[in-house]
């Protein structure tokens, strides 16, 4: 299984980017998802939680496979991938939590416990 | 009340370790960056466990009132943003007791850390609309 992924990062050793068709993203989607509907219908988290823990390492292989065929690009003042990918990530959830802060304390009327009895 | 600034006192110092932690690995000191990450992990899952305290002793529930809906809801979403962030920080924490960090790969680790400075940022936010404002 590991040659296998080797080989295939291999073929495209050329191409810009990186390509390989991991399943580990989208076994990690379905561990959110079961987790997540898990606080809805309890037992869900049973098989989320092991598929979960199943993805994260999965991917993690994989990803510490990747690293021998990779070129060292890090440059120390430069912004790889990653780390763009991470201030998308910021910017999307910073809007969200605004939203939903929002909802919180505007349209419901934040009240402490204390007022409200 | 105590209890909430002792858990975003708790916060912000994982938040220095995490820093301290990405800079001496940059600096190739990756004994100390270990010892930090482990503490940015170890005061995150304190920030959680005081969390659950609260909780679990808050006297409501989510749905007895709008307060307690805004509450656990705001305080839920960012508990579970911590908790990813224990998860990542864990992940490169056993990959550098494997040895894969001794190369200078920062990239993630520098994106898990800038994850980390926002969750921080959001709970000084949630701790002025949910605790502060509240009162």
């Amino acid at each position: 299984m590991e040659r296998l992924e080797v080989e295939k990062i291999e073929d495209h050793i050329n191409s810009k980017g990186e390509i390989h068709n991991s399943s580990a993203p989208i076994i990690l989607s379905l561990a959110i998802t079961l987790c997540l509907g898990g606080l809805l219908v309890w037992p869900l988290v049973i098989i989320g939680l092991p598929v979960l823990i199943y993805a994260i390492y999965r991917w993690t292989y994989e990803e510490t496979i990747l690293w021998n065929y990779r070129e060292e690009e890090n440059d120390f003042e430069s912004w790889n991938d990653s780390s763009w990918a991470m201030l998308w990530i910021i910017i999307t959830e910073a809007i969200y939590l605004r939203v939903f802060s929002h909802i919180g304390s505007g349209h419901v009327g934040i009240q402490s416990a204390g007022q409200k009895q | 009340m105590t209890l909430v600034s002792i858990n975003t006192v708790i916060l912000l110092l994982s938040g220095f370790t995490a820093h301290k932690s990405l800079e001496k690995h940059l600096e190739e000191d990756y004994d100390m960056s270990k010892r930090l990450l482990l503490a940015t992990i170890c005061l995150g899952l304190s920030f959680l466990l005081i969390q659950m305290y609260e909780y679990y002793n808050a006297g409501f529930i989510w749905s007895d009132h709008p307060y307690g809906t805004a509450f656990f809801s705001l305080t839920g979403l960012h508990g579970l943003h911590v908790m990813i962030g224990i998860i990542m920080f864990s992940v490169v924490f056993l990959l550098m007791k494997k040895g894969f960090y001794d190369r200078p790969r920062y990239d993630s680790f520098r994106a898990i850390t800038m994850y980390w400075h926002f969750v921080d940022a959001v709970w000084i936010l949630l701790f002025f609309i949910v605790y502060l404002e509240a009162i």
